[in-house]
């Protein structure tokens, strides 16, 4: 159906996430390491803005270790939550860029 | 032949009303009690969440109810009907408090993922008790 | 006509100036009065003592522990390996250091020429690093060791943090912003738990003040069972807001202690010290 949507040339991320989020989708998905590496590409970004959290780069590691053991649909689970995870902290850093200083002691 | 089947007819009757009333009944009962069980589970299971480190912890900061050692770092938790009319109100402090005060110490455990929504609404029955 | 053009750019260059130094003196002197107005009963050179200043009941437990001291076998151990490692060059720790004596007093710097804060822990592994050894661990171990042994020859002399020119400013306002920065998945910053909510409890632990927090390090933890530095400390901070912790020494956690250290100005030294 996502595919349906978009056309191949235009399987974007977008469509990629979709599949992301929706676990029970295709635990088959040949696409799990582009996800992977896109959803660490987040946490990375999140890093060099000072707001990785502090487990988000464990639960990738387990993802990929569900993957490889054949468990894909927790795989999937942990690379959801992972996503969640990487893009939570980079609203963080969007948010406390505006925020820190009205919290200055003056 | 007439008698014979009236009693048979009776007793068919009989058997069926009872059986009917048995059922019935039980299954009200079952109902009840079912319905009893959930929600004395959902506001267990709600407070359990709020005191336990590892989910809710919300003893770190608040005083509530019969928890033992909390903080004092935030107000204690009493009366929340009368300081939450609107359920949807308490959700979304707990959820999001950062929507009421962008500058609150409390963690948006629903935006953070600390929770989700069902922990966050066991959360907030078990705090109406209160 | 070039005289005023050559008049205003002084007058903007000189209010600029005041304007830069200005700003951190006005926040030193802004966050002291905050915590001398939150807690009134505690003496002014008290806040060294962290929680021990605000709560009787922590401060009796407290003293207790101090008269048989456990940080007392790290100040040995430090001074032993002070005195007695030889780099591969035959030099020892004393040919950058001199006796050790008041040393502590001296960081952290702002290095002009690294235009970077230089703290005691990271001038100890330059050192090494100029006479041929391996940089030792920063948070914990024999590092940790060497600064209890430092920091304790240096108790009752005055935090001095001097923040002039610009690089040194922009140092300060690095480690302004991380300090009142949220961070992690609990959302929190450092103002949250140390300031406002200084003297309160989490749980059954009393969260301390941040006036005089780098006073004491390093610190013997009951918790570590072991000594650690200012930057374990830090790392352990990131950890429980649940954000990812950075190496010791990193720009971030240097700038941070440059920040407090000014904000302590004028109180003293007193490390190490005993935490739960």
């Amino acid at each position: 159906m996502t595919i349906s949507i978009f056309s191949t040339s235009k399987l974007s991320i977008f469509g990629l996430c979709v599949f992301a989020l929706n676990v029970t989708a295709n635990p088959t998905n040949p696409d799990f390491n582009a996800l992977w590496l896109e959803v660490d590409s987040f946490r990375k970004e999140a890093g060099i803005q000072g707001h990785e959290w502090r487990d988000t780069a464990k639960i990738l590691l387990g993802a990929r270790k569900e993957f490889k053991v054949g468990n894909n649909e927790k795989a999937f689970v942990l690379l959801s939550k992972a996503r969640a995870e990487s893009i939570a902290a980079l609203a963080q850093a969007a948010r406390e860029k505006k925020s820190w200083e009205r919290r200055v002691i003056k | 032949m007439t008698e014979i089947f009236s009693l048979a007819r009776c007793r068919v009757y009989l058997f069926r009303s009872i059986m009917f009333s048995l059922i019935s009944f039980s299954s009200t009962y079952a109902l009840s009690k079912g319905t009893l069980d959930i929600e004395t589970t959902r506001v267990e299971q709600g407070e359990k969440l709020a005191f336990d480190r590892k989910s809710g912890n919300c003893l770190a900061c608040h005083a509530i109810g019969l928890g033992t050692m909390s903080g004092n770092l935030a107000p204690p938790l009493f009366a929340m009907k009368e300081r939450f009319p609107n359920p949807q109100k308490l959700t979304q402090q707990i959820s999001n408090s950062l929507l009421s005060n962008e500058d609150s110490i409390m963690p948006p455990f629903g935006l953070h993922g600390l929770l989700n929504e069902d922990q966050i609404s066991k959360i907030v029955d078990y705090l109406y008790t209160l | 006509m070039k005289k005023l053009v050559f008049l205003i750019t002084g007058l903007t260059v000189a209010l600029y100036g005041t304007i830069l130094f200005a700003e951190p003196e006005a926040e030193q002197a802004a966050f002291k009065s905050y915590f001398h107005n939150k807690f009134p009963d505690v003496d002014k050179p008290d806040f060294i003592n962290g929680v021990y200043a605000l709560d009787s009941n922590a401060r009796e437990q407290w003293m207790e522990i101090e008269e048989f001291p456990p940080y007392e076998i790290a100040i040995d151990e430090g001074e032993a390996l002070f005195n007695n490692t030889r780099f591969t060059d035959g030099k020892s720790y004393s040919h950058c250091f001199g006796t050790g004596q008041h040393l502590r007093k001296k960081y952290p710097y702002f290095d002009k020429e690294r235009t970077q804060v230089v703290t005691m822990e990271l001038a100890i592994n330059d050192c090494r690093e100029k006479h041929g050894a391996k940089p030792l661990k920063y948070k914990i171990g024999d590092l940790a060791k060497i600064s209890a042994y430092l920091s304790y020859h240096s108790r009752g002399d005055v935090i001095d943090v001097i923040v002039s020119g610009p690089a040194a400013i922009q140092a300060y306002n690095k480690g302004k912003e991380y300090y009142y920065t949220k961070r992690g998945q609990l959302n929190f910053a450092c103002v949250d738990c140390h300031v406002s909510s200084a003297g309160k409890r989490l749980r059954t632990e009393i969260l301390s003040p941040s006036l005089g927090h780098v006073s004491h390090f390093p610190v013997y933890r009951l918790k570590w069972g072991s000594i650690g530095t200012l930057h374990r400390r830090f790392s352990g901070c990131n950890s429980q807001v649940r954000a990812k912790s950075q190496p010791g020494q990193s720009e971030d956690y240097r700038n941070l202690e440059f920040f407090l250290s000014y904000m302590s100005n004028d109180l003293e030294f007193n490390g190490p010290g005993v935490r739960r």
